[in-house]
């Protein structure tokens, strides 16, 4: 099943993000195909979602971005983690935890 | 730290814009090949993957314009949650806001009307195309006691146009003048104007708004072309902007002319602070012969150069061409001192996009000193600030962990924090720019009003305000970044459950006192040196006595005939001495205390020498008695010397030591130069006096018999008022056509030559004062809180036995270590910048070295008192504790 992220919270969209980006470099359709592979394809990050994600974490300090060579030798536009990127996955990580933890509870209380 | 990435992303986008927008384009459209790449990679013929890859994309254009939708987006929403929660902050603190908004408001007010003052009479160009081409042919000297700038005369201006055509375009200007000027023939109004070559107004690119400008040939016709040009503020001032004007004859300095334009409006003359009312042509304004005398020098000579042309060579070809004149023309009928003169004299082109700005240069300079004086008042208010910013922080340390608990980022808290920092500098600022309009017109009323009244166009504008709003922003940064950053570092684990204040370390405090201090101390020992130097000059001996002095000037119109004159001057005399009160009486010629001087050379028979050089006045009987000039020898003239039988003169002191040595002069002979001077005999010596300046050297004087005089001086006993009428009243009785000007107290002439060291002495004292005031509230502010914080442990060392007089000494001791720091780097400070400027300002002092020991030792002496003062009362309240309520407070 196909779903729009941004009908969820922002912050559910910049978390995978964060985390698609903790193992290494990538270029926006990387990140797109990466949150595809590792939610098994219950997320699919169009462009008009992602770029103003992507342009807007990186004002806030969390992601930097360089210019570089593609696997086809194309130039293309990569990011990378920076510390505060790392310590705001934490973070939101935990964040996470909690809101899950708490729905959990709530939906199993009767 | 986030907060600085996003500041400079922030900056990035704003001022990359094009940069960014191409980045964002690239990286959209690598996105698509990209995934076109993984279509065919999958198998898809290439159209269809396109097609694939667009759908998927959505639309390069869309997916841009999300992007920065959303940058705007965000950046707007926080800007405005900001600026609203700001606003709520400082409603709640309305003390803490009015005092910030009120510090503020006088700091950066008082910047803003200095500045004001600078740009209006020095820096603002004037309201022509190409300003910069324009350029002042100065003609000036800079050898000893030559030193200066000369007008040009008319064949000199005419060589010069010559010689610059090609390059450059000459115009030329007289001296502006309060004329008379009316409607019809009897008139007693008075207007600036000046007179100006036919090209004035087309070489400025002056379009007249109604009627026409100057042509050439208002000024080819021998005599002149008799037509008069408005300008815009004087038609609609005095005519309600009646276009009728046209066409109709004025009288403008007796003689009649027809009004045939009006300039456009804004346009007031090429000399920033003097508004012209007329100007007519150059042809009309002097009489013939003297327009053709290469020794008559009337005219102030500028020129615009075609663009690319280069100045200095431009220059050098007319400093040929002015030595060429000067040797062709001048030299060979001058005296041996003018040809000394002439031989010093260059040509130079100075930048005038900004006019001709005497004033502006006159006062630079102090104003530059004073400029820098008020910036550094603006950084110990913004030190004071910058310590009740801290203080409000500490206070709200609660709300701000709370806030950072729920989830809010260090960056947005330290960014709303600013926020309220910038509002209170806009709002200081805005309420600054009120300040520095009031401000740069008391600047200017301390401003010498002669001859012609000062006129700046005060109205605001881009460049003052740009000044303003970056001090706005540079002080918002000093005192509210700070305190933000402080917050940052704030930690999350502290009080989130009791209620206790927190405190902040005091250490920031102490730093900002000690550095007010160090600011404070250059200021006083600035305002000391600059009213020594006022006194200095106010006390030094003029060699006369000028209280109890009038002085007042008597013009005549150009058709008077010199017996009419010798005869109302004679009137007046004799009519003023004969009121009681009125003791003595008498006029001269150029004046007392004048620095356009007379000058010659004598001869002294016998006695050969190189240095010949004299000052020379001629003075009526009475005139030695009226300003107070003591006799040492002989007698002074009197009446009967006016028959020149035989011809008489007094000479100075210095005159007389260097010619006849130990010897008396009286009975000697000395000729002036001039073929047709007689021997005259000398019979009496006064005292040296300084006739051309405080600071200037004692000439030689000489004193001749004069039959009129433009200068009148009485030495009466009575009151100004009383006296201003009396003169008028015998004036009028005299003679209805002599025109009086400028009664006032000879004191208030002499204070006038020293207007730039009374405005710097007193804006200094002024701003040095603020500054201390600024610096004691400081203090104060920072030892009562710290002893608000430390109630507890004060309760207890009393309960613990200490005395009222132990705790005062606890807290002046901690108050000591900054205070002494801030005053031993102020006073090493000051030190530097003294010797600096006196270097840099050669003449800002008078009889005060910049290293004077007494005034840096009462300077710090006086802080030290101001702080112990500050420190004082809240260590007494400090001591008033009652132990039982401190405790109790726990």
């Amino acid at each position: 099943m196909n779903s729009e992220p941004t009908t969820l919270l922002q912050g559910t969209l910049d978390l995978l993000i964060l985390k698609s980006l903790v193992a290494g470099e990538l270029h926006g359709l990387g990140v797109s195909r990466r949150i595809q592979l590792t939610t098994s394809g219950t997320f699919e990050v169009k462009p008009g979602s992602l770029f103003p994600a992507l342009h807007r974490m990186e004002d806030e300090g969390w992601i930097s971005s360089f210019w570089g060579d593609s696997e086809n030798n194309r130039r293309a536009k990569y990011y990378r983690l920076t510390k505060a990127g790392r310590k705001q996955l934490e973070a939101e990580t935990k964040r996470w935890g909690r809101i899950s933890w708490a729905i959990a509870q709530a939906l199993e209380a009767s | 730290m986030p907060f600085f990435v996003k500041a400079r992303s922030f900056l990035r986008n704003l001022f990359l814009f094009r940069g960014v927008e191409v980045d964002l384009d690239e990286e959209v459209h690598s996105h698509l090949e990209m995934l076109i790449e993984e279509n065919i990679s999958a198998g898809m013929q290439l159209k269809e993957a396109q097609r694939a890859a667009r759908m998927e994309l959505g639309g390069i254009e869309q997916v841009k314009e999300q992007v920065r939708g959303e940058r705007i987006g965000n950046w707007l929403h926080s800007v405005i949650s900001d600026s609203r929660y700001g606003v709520r902050q400082l409603r709640k603190n309305p003390g803490f806001t009015a005092v910030a908004i009120l510090t503020l408001a006088l700091g950066i007010g008082a910047n803003t009307a200095i500045f004001t003052l600078l740009h209006v009479s020095l820096w603002r160009p004037l309201p022509v195309n190409h300003p910069q081409q324009i350029f002042h042919l100065l003609r000036a000297s800079s050898s000893g006691d030559s030193a200066g700038e000369f007008s040009c005369s008319y064949p000199l201006f005419e060589q010069f146009s010559k010689t610059a055509r090609p390059w450059g375009e000459v115009f030329a200007k007289s001296e502006s003048r309060l004329r008379e000027f009316g409607t019809d023939v009897l008139s007693n109004e008075r207007v600036a104007g000046e007179a100006v070559s036919a090209n004035f107004f087309s070489v400025l690119s002056v379009d007249p708004i109604l009627g026409r400008v100057f042509e050439p040939q208002d000024d080819s016709v021998v005599g002149g072309n008799h037509v008069a040009v408005l300008s815009h503020a004087f038609w609609m001032r005095r005519f309600q902007s009646d276009a009728s004007i046209l066409g109709k004859t004025i009288f403008y300095d007796e003689t009649p002319y027809t009004v045939v334009g009006v300039a456009q409006p804004g346009f007031t003359g090429i000399e920033a602070g003097i508004s012209i009312d007329v100007w007519v042509p150059l042809t009309t304004s002097i009489e013939k012969k003297a327009l053709a005398e290469p020794d008559v020098n009337w005219l102030r000579l500028l020129t615009r150069l075609q663009p690319g042309v280069d100045p200095a060579q431009t220059q050098a070809m007319l400093e040929t061409a002015f030595r060429a004149h000067v040797a062709d023309t001048l030299l060979p009928s001058a005296s041996p001192r003018w040809k000394s003169m002439l031989e010093a004299q260059h040509v130079t082109l100075r930048p005038a996009a900004s006019g001709l700005a005497t004033t502006g240069r006159k006062y630079e300079k102090p104003l530059l000193v004073l400029l820098g004086v008020v910036a550094l008042v603006l950084l110990i208010s913004c030190a004071n600030l910058a310590n009740l910013v801290l203080a409000r922080n500490a206070a709200r340390q609660h709300e701000i962990v709370v806030r950072l608990a729920l989830g809010a980022t260090r960056a947005r808290i330290v960014s709303q924090l600013f926020t309220e920092s910038l509002l209170i500098a806009v709002l200081g600022a805005s309420c600054g720019l009120v300040v520095a309009a009031w401000g740069t017109r008391i600047l200017i009323s301390l401003l010498p009003q002669s001859p012609l009244p000062l006129a700046f166009d005060l109205r605001p504008d881009f460049v003052v305000l740009g000044f303003t709003a970056a001090a706005a922003i540079g002080t918002s940064l000093l005192f509210g970044l700070a305190p933000g950053l402080r917050a940052f570092r704030a930690r999350t684990e502290l009080c989130l459950g009791s209620g206790h204040r927190i405190a902040t370390t005091p250490f920031s405090g102490r730093f900002l006192v000690a550095g007010q201090f160090a600011l404070s101390l250059p200021l006083l020992v600035g305002a000391g040196l600059f009213l020594g130097t006022l006194h200095n000059l106010k006390n030094s001996d003029l060699g006369f006595r000028p209280e109890n002095v009038t002085t007042f000037d008597l013009s005549f119109p150009k058709q008077a005939s010199k017996d009419r004159i010798r005869q109302t001057d004679a009137q007046i005399k004799e009519r003023l001495e004969s009121h009681p009160g009125v003791i003595v009486a008498a006029y001269a010629w150029p004046g007392l205390y004048d620095l356009g001087g007379w000058s010659g050379s004598v001869e002294v028979p016998e006695i050969y020498g190189d240095d010949n050089d004299v000052g020379m006045i001629s003075v009526s009987s009475g005139f030695f008695e009226s300003v107070g000039l003591a006799l040492l020898e002989g007698r002074y003239l009197n009446f009967q010397d006016l028959a020149e039988k035989p011809p008489v003169v007094v000479v100075n002191e210095s005159l007389a030591r260097h010619y006849f040595g130990t010897g008396s002069p009286i009975g000697q002979h000395i000729k002036l130069a001039g073929r047709t001077e007689p021997l005259r005999e000398v019979v009496g010596v006064v005292r040296n006096a300084k006739h051309y300046g405080v600071r200037e050297k004692t000439w030689r004087m000489v004193y001749l018999p004069a039959s009129e005089g433009g200068t009148f001086f009485v030495r009466s006993g009575l009151n100004q008022r009383l006296l201003s009428d009396i003169i008028r009243a015998e004036i009028g009785a005299v003679d209805k056509v002599a025109q009086v000007e400028r009664i006032r107290p000879l004191e208030a002439a002499i204070d006038d030559m020293i207007s730039q060291e009374r405005l710097t002495a007193i804006l200094s004292l002024a701003f040095a004062v603020l500054g201390a005031a600024l610096t004691a509230i400081g203090l104060y502010g920072v030892v009562a809180y710290n002893v608000s914080r430390r109630t507890i442990e004060f309760g207890i060392r009393m309960a613990l036995g200490a005395q009222r007089s132990d705790v005062q000494a606890l807290v002046l001791r901690q108050t000591a270590p900054p205070v002494l720091a801030g005053a031993v780097i102020g006073v090493a400070g000051a030190l530097g910048l003294t010797r600096a400027l006196s270097a840099v300002i050669p003449g800002m002092l008078y009889g005060v070295k910049p290293t004077d020991i007494a005034i840096f030792a009462g300077a710090t002496l006086l802080l030290v008192a101001i702080a112990l003062l500050a420190a004082f009362l809240p260590a007494r309240r400090a001591s008033r504790i009652d132990p039982m309520i401190a405790l109790r407070y726990e």
